[in-house]
C-alpha cells in the first residue's frame, strides 16, 4: 500500500485521514465528497461500478476520491482496495445487515480503529455499540432536523 | 424447549418440522406474506409475519423466552444480524446461523454466533465423498 503523504514528520501539520465509505448510494457519495472536501483522502467501496458517476470528476481526478469495485462485506475486496490502514470506515449502504456486517469485519478482523455503521433501526444502536461499533441512524436525524425546522 | 426460527424457505420449514416432530415448541418468522399464509397453514399457526432481522418483530415471537435461534435466511448478512438480536438483545442461549460462503461462515464464528452451518462446505464434503470411490475405480 502506498502511505498518503502526512504531517509525521512535523508535529505542527495534521496527517491527512483516510477514510473508507461502503456503499456509493446517495449517501455515501455525500458522505465521499463532504469528507475528502475537508482534505480526507476517501477510498469508495461498491459492487457497481455504475453507481460512481455521481461522484465529481474534480475529486476523482486528484484522487482525493478513490474508488474500488468490491463487495464490502469481504475481507479480500476491503485489502484489495486499500482499507486495512485506513483511520476511519463508514458502511453506507442501504441495507443495515450489510452495513453491520461490513463494519465488524473491519473493526474485530482488520482493526480499523474507528467504524460508523448506517441502521435505520434506533433499537440496534446498543447492541452495536456495546460490539464496538458506532452506529448512526440516518432517519432519526433526517426526523430531528425537520422537527427543529418547525419550531 | 422453545426454538425461534427464522426464514420459512425449505431448510426452515424442514428444520420446524423436526423440531416440532421432536417435541419442542417453535415459532417461525417470515416476511413475504405469501410465504409466510402458506407455511402458517402447513405448520398449524406457527408463524409470525414480519423480519426476523428486526427486534420489534424477535420481540413478537417471544425470543426472550427461547432457548435455540436458528436463522436460515439466503444472506449470511441477515443470518449474522437475526443471531446478534437474538444473543445480545434477547439473550437466547444458543444461535445457529446458515451461511453460504466459507469466509462469512468464519467471520460468523468470529463474531460470535454459536454454530455457523457453512452450507458449501456441507455440500463439498458430500460431493467429495460421493466422488471420491468413482476416482479410485479409474486407476
Amino acid at each position: 500500500m502506498i502511505q498518503t503523504s502526512d504531517g509525521n514528520l512535523n508535529s505542527g501539520v495534521q496527517r491527512l485521514k483516510r477514510i473508507a465509505v461502503i456503499g456509493c448510494g446517495s449517501l455515501g457519495t455525500q458522505i465521499a465528497i463532504e469528507l475528502s472536501s475537508s482534505g480526507n483522502i476517501v477510498i469508495v467501496i461498491d459492487k457497481d461500478p455504475k453507481s460512481f458517476s455521481a461522484l465529481p470528476t474534480h475529486l476523482l481526478e486528484s484522487s482525493r476520491v478513490v474508488t474500488a469495485i468490491g463487495d464490502g462485506t469481504q475481507e479480500i475486496s476491503l485489502r484489495q482496495a486499500g482499507v486495512q490502514d485506513v483511520d476511519l470506515l463508514i458502511a453506507a449502504t442501504t441495507r443495515a445487515s450489510v452495513n453491520l456486517m461490513s463494519g465488524q469485519l473491519a473493526r474485530h478482523v482488520m482493526r480499523i480503529p474507528v467504524v460508523v455503521c448506517l441502521v435505520n433501526d434506533s433499537k440496534l444502536l446498543s447492541i452495536y455499540e456495546n460490539l464496538g461499533i458506532k452506529v448512526i441512524n440516518p432517519d432519526n436525524l433526517l426526523m430531528e432536523a425537520i422537527k427543529s425546522g418547525l419550531d | 424447549m422453545y426454538v425461534i426460527v427464522v426464514g420459512c424457505g425449505t431448510t426452515g420449514i424442514k428444520v420446524a418440522e423436526w423440531l416440532m416432530a421432536s417435541g419442542a415448541e417453535v415459532t417461525l418468522i417470515e416476511k413475504i406474506a405469501e410465504k409466510q399464509r402458506l407455511a402458517d397453514n402447513l405448520l398449524g399457526s406457527v408463524v409470525v409475519l414480519g423480519d426476523g432481522t428486526m427486534i420489534d418483530t424477535q420481540n413478537t415471537a417471544g425470543t426472550e423466552r427461547a432457548a435455540l435461534f436458528i436463522s436460515t435466511l439466503s444472506s449470511d448478512e441477515d443470518n449474522m444480524l437475526a443471531c446478534q438480536i437474538a444473543k445480545h438483545h434477547f439473550e437466547v442461549d444458543r444461535t445457529i446461523a446458515m451461511s453460504g460462503n466459507p469466509d462469512n461462515a468464519k467471520l460468523l464464528s468470529l463474531l460470535g454466533i454459536d454454530i455457523v452451518v457453512d452450507v458449501t462446505e456441507l455440500i463439498t464434503e458430500k460431493i467429495q465423498s460421493l466422488v471420491a470411490p468413482m476416482l479410485v475405480e479409474d486407476l
